[in-house]
């Protein structure tokens, strides 16, 4: 009776694992704050961006920075946007460009947020995962919410800005009742 | 009391049987569903919430089964002699029956609410134990008024199965399991008013009509406690549809009328009304038939 009990409840989930991988003068990191994402509260991740050269880099995102709106999906051949979980912060609500009124209804402003990340300084940024707005489970990658790229970064040597996509993996499970 | 022994011999029939803690049980099962939607609305009172969902369709059709034989079950087998011999009106055989009955299915009843209380404890924290008890009795007043209905239905029927059909046919099927079908339908066609549920019209009657079956009566009652908000559905349909941007067949006065434009009716204190003629109607009828009929 206790293993069946709450099988008819919504279901609850945990990420098991996740991996970071680049090759940049930017490095990127993710660690795991709170595993499940339970009805009483979201997973969360932290995710760090660290400056692994000896010069400044310039970051530039939309809506909050560095990383600006995040989403998981399940393959990063995915086209389009917003198929995915929305990763969500309190900074979204707070942003003068990001038009949050719920996880279910959101936008951004293309304004070009650009700051400087000094030669070894880190930015860490932590996002929930909430249970209720996971499509699927497995496998998923991190990418932004309207375009994919985490950020764009430009360094002293270079004009352009490049586009800064590493294969971030979360590996979501779901919570075994008993 | 003159049919307080009678009562008495009723719920402990009840409570020894099998039938009743397998509806325990089961409530348990079905009631315990955490939910984010619940979460978000209720917070640790979701505990509360459980006993309206454990209160939802199991609960109505096992109180029902459990009700049904227990005056014709004994006509049909004779040992209604033996009850009609003891110096007891007719009118104190059904309210011994009812009171009995009631109170031997109360008991595992809330078993089944003190067991969904505990692992709500565990699994979400503190409730509010006032909030968590008015739900219990609610649902303990609701099983009042079923063992009412099934015991009328059992003292007006001839035959064991003409109960039986008339309690899942008559009372479960349409008045607990599609009453939301048939009241919508039963609108449209006195009104020529098409009822589309995610957006239905600001009608009084509608939301009246959604709310006269026990069952409606019970979950608007119950949504008062809870404090979600004015509708005959479960409390989580009540809190999606609250939901910004949100749409879902649940029928929601808040969601429906502009503030203050409700009619009074609607008011949550007539589910307590409506429950309570649903308890006594039925009753009167069948004690109206039983007085007067071959009892035997």
């Amino acid at each position: 009776m206790v293993s069946l009990t709450g099988c008819l409840g919504a279901t609850e989930y945990t990420i098991t694992d996740v991996n970071a991988e680049t090759t940049t003068p930017l490095g990127i990191s993710i660690e795991i704050v709170e595993p499940n994402a339970v009805i009483e509260h979201p997973a969360q991740m932290a995710f760090s961006v660290t400056n692994k050269q000896e010069s400044p880099i310039e970051i530039r995102n939309t809506g909050i920075w560095p990383f600006g709106l995040l989403e998981l999906v399940p393959s990063l051949d995915t086209q389009d946007g917003g198929s995915g979980t929305i990763l969500w912060t309190d900074r979204y609500e707070e942003s003068r460009y990001v038009d949050a009124e719920s996880r279910q209804s959101y936008g951004v402003e293309s304004t070009p947020l650009v700051r400087t990340l000094d030669a070894g300084e880190t930015v860490t940024e932590t996002y929930d995962v909430h249970g209720s707005d996971i499509i699927e489970t497995g496998t998923m990658y991190v990418r932004g919410r309207f375009e994919p790229p985490i950020l764009e970064y430009t360094t002293e040597e270079n004009e352009e800005w490049d586009s800064f996509s590493p294969e971030i993996t979360v590996k979501l499970g779901e919570q075994s009742l008993i | 009391m003159r049919w307080s022994p009678l009562a008495r011999k009723e719920a402990r029939t009840v409570v020894t049987s099998k039938g009743v803690w397998l509806l325990a049980v089961l409530m348990v099962l079905w009631g315990y569903r955490p939910s984010y939607i619940g979460w978000d609305g209720l917070g640790a009172n979701i505990t509360a919430g459980y006993v309206q969902i454990a209160g939802t369709v199991l609960l109505p059709l096992g109180v029902l089964l459990l009700t049904y034989q227990s005056i014709v079950g004994e006509r049909t087998s004779g040992s209604v002699k033996f009850i009609l011999g003891l110096p007891l009106t007719r009118t104190d055989i059904l309210l011994g029956k009812v009171a009995g009955r009631t109170a031997g299915i109360a008991g595992p009843v809330a078993v089944a609410c003190l067991v969904l209380g505990i692992l709500g404890l565990v699994d979400h924290g503190v409730f509010n134990p006032i909030l968590f008890l008015g739900m219990v009795l609610s649902t303990i007043v609701y099983v009042g008024v079923l063992v009412s209905i099934g015991t009328a239905v059992s003292a007006v029927a001839k035959r064991t199965v003409t109960a039986a059909g008339t309690v899942f046919g008559v009372i479960f099927l349409p008045l607990v399991l599609f009453w939301t079908q048939i009241s919508t339908a039963l609108f449209t066609q006195v009104t020529g008013t098409p009822v589309n549920p995610y957006e239905p019209p600001a009608s009084g009657p509608l939301f009246l009509l959604l709310r006269l079956s026990p069952d409606g009566a019970y979950r608007v009652v119950s949504n008062w406690l809870l404090g979600v908000g004015n509708s005959a559905n479960t409390y989580s349909h009540v809190l999606t549809k609250l939901e910004p941007q949100t749409q879902t067949n649940a029928y929601v006065v808040e969601a429906t009328f502009a503030p203050g434009t409700a009619p009074l009716y609607l008011n949550e204190a007539v589910g307590l009304l409506i429950l309570l003629v649903w308890a006594v109607v039925p009753l009167g009828f069948a004690r109206y038939y039983f007085s007067r009929g071959d009892a035997v």
